[in-house]
């Protein structure tokens, strides 16, 4: 079987409502330079099919679709058509949550440019941060989060096996990208590389 | 050369022509390097034209005593020759021979009488539907040499003769003017069909044109019906992935193999092919009349998202 070169890049989905130091010119011309085949984006297929782009991220409405619209780069929905539930704690739960969110946003008005963000050393702090916010969020928080992760997982599994042989970007909420990382890596079919690699 | 020019314009004996051995008088027949010939063209094929005369094609040679013929008789003393192989049974081979024997350009000869070369290939060959084989072996023999082909021939025979490399074809039926035209016609390398030939290809074709896409037999894949289906809307390779989820170099993959199967060379071709087989017409039907209400709607994000059909 021909097997699929896949990368993934974090990208800060969360805060897009919000004003942030982040460059969406950089992100336009990191995924100009990469020009993969697939772009796998965490946007809703609904959203997408219906054209309702102003109920999308920022950083696809502002920098993605515009590079894909003036390149052969195709664009392809992951999130599903539901997205994902927020799941609203309550009491102590809720405070811890907001104070982990707090920090984790903080964090990522600090990295503030896409290498940074898909950084070694930013994606460990990331990956503590979310497991923190899982176990904090409680039991149904886990099950909404661990359901989106798997719903992405399995539609770039989708697109990979349509299409093998491509190169694949697939750009999702930096919160995720660690996770899908690893458990990418688990699939014959796919290799895994850094998305400078791709 | 000094004795050749001078071997030419002092011999005036009896000779014997060294093509036929036919007695030629002194102050007759052609004479070419120090021989006599009996006739012109037997003295072309002994010493053919150089290459490069033999390529020239003027415009005003095609009736004859144009500028060619003029400083053929001017510095060579020759006139310019059309040799011809005629093929074919006996009986036609001979008759053929006779008929365009009487041309003063024609050199008309037959594989016996092995006045072709390496060095001399006939400009035209004429042969006969009914040995195609033998047609192929002197076409491949003489690669520069156009094919006339006179035969009685079916459409679908005249067609697969065109295939072979034929580029004249002449009903038995045809005068012998129009044959001679058409040889002349053919050494310059066009395609002269008789008028019957042409009708009957025509409608041959119109027929072939209208009952081969319905009688398809063709094997798509899934993916490659889903492409054809959105080439009858007259997507884009970058439409088309959009809409199935692919990259732009896959579908573009599965256009040349839809090419292949549909044995055509264009989307415009297959979608034809598509829509007169009755494929997808409900969804040519619709793309049309999306295509139409376009022009009334203004689609603020048309430009960024593709409109899904599903």
């Amino acid at each position: 079987m021909t097997e699929s070169r896949v990368a993934v890049l974090g990208t800060l989905s969360d805060l897009h409502r919000q004003s942030i130091a982040y460059d969406l010119k950089v992100l336009a011309r990191l995924i100009k330079e990469i020009q993969p085949d697939l772009l796998c984006a965490e946007i809703r297929r609904d959203h997408w099919e219906t054209g309702d782009v102003a109920r999308m991220p920022v950083e696809y409405r502002e920098a993605l679709l515009p590079v894909c619209k003036r390149s052969d780069i195709v664009l392809v929905p992951i999130a599903g058509t539901q997205g994902e539930s927020p799941v609203e704690s309550r009491g102590l739960r809720a405070a811890l949550v907001g104070v982990l969110n707090w920090q984790l946003r903080l964090m990522q008005r600090l990295a503030g440019t896409p290498e940074a963000i898909n950084s070694g050393a930013f994606g460990v702090m990331c990956s503590w941060m979310c497991g923190l916010i899982a176990w904090a969020g409680g039991p149904e928080a886990r099950r909404a989060w661990a359901a989106a992760n798997g719903r992405i997982l399995q539609n770039v599994l989708d697109a990979v096996r349509r299409d093998p042989g491509r190169r694949v970007l697939v750009t999702v909420d930096c919160r995720r990208r660690h996770l899908l990382d690893r458990r990418l890596r688990a699939f014959g079919e796919i290799e895994v590389v850094e998305f400078h690699q791709l | 050369m000094f004795a050749q020019l001078k071997s030419r314009l002092h011999i005036k004996r009896e000779e014997r022509c060294p093509i036929c051995g036919e007695v030629v008088p002194g102050g007759r027949g052609v004479q070419r390097y120090g021989k006599r010939f009996c006739h012109s063209w037997h003295a072309d094929f002994y010493h053919p034209p150089p290459p490069w005369w033999r390529r020239l094609r003027w415009p005003a040679d095609e009736g004859g005593g144009g500028l060619r013929d003029a400083a053929a008789s001017l510095c060579l003393g020759r006139k310019m020759t059309l040799s011809v192989l005629v093929a074919g049974p006996a009986l036609l081979r001979e008759g053929l021979c006779a008929l365009l024997g009487q041309e003063e350009d024609f050199a008309v000869g037959t594989e016996a009488n092995a006045i072709f070369s390496a060095r001399s290939p006939p400009d035209v060959i004429i042969g006969c539907a009914d040995t195609p084989d033998a047609l192929r072996d002197l076409q491949a023999r003489w690669p520069q040499a156009r094919v006339l082909v006179i035969a009685d021939l079916s459409p679908a025979a005249a067609s697969r003769l065109i295939d072979l490399g034929a580029i004249g074809l002449f009903p038995l039926a045809a005068e012998p003017d129009e044959l001679i035209w058409a040889i002349r016609s053919v050494a310059q390398g066009r395609l002269t069909l008789h008028p019957s030939v042409l009708r009957a290809l025509v409608a041959h074709l119109a027929e072939a044109d209208y009952a081969s896409p319905l009688s398809l037999t063709v094997s798509l894949t899934a993916r490659e019906r889903d492409v054809l289906r959105c080439l009858v809307l007259g997507a884009s390779d970058k439409d088309i992935a959009q809409q199935l989820y692919l990259s732009v170099r896959t579908v573009q993959s599965h256009l040349i193999h839809l090419y292949r199967k549909l044995g055509v060379r264009s989307r415009t071709e297959a979608a034809l092919i598509a829509v007169r087989a009755g494929w997808f017409v409900e969804e040519a039907t619709r793309g049309m009349d999306e295509f139409s209400n376009s022009t009334e709607t203004d689609s603020r994000h048309s430009a960024l998202v593709p409109t899904r059909s599903e």
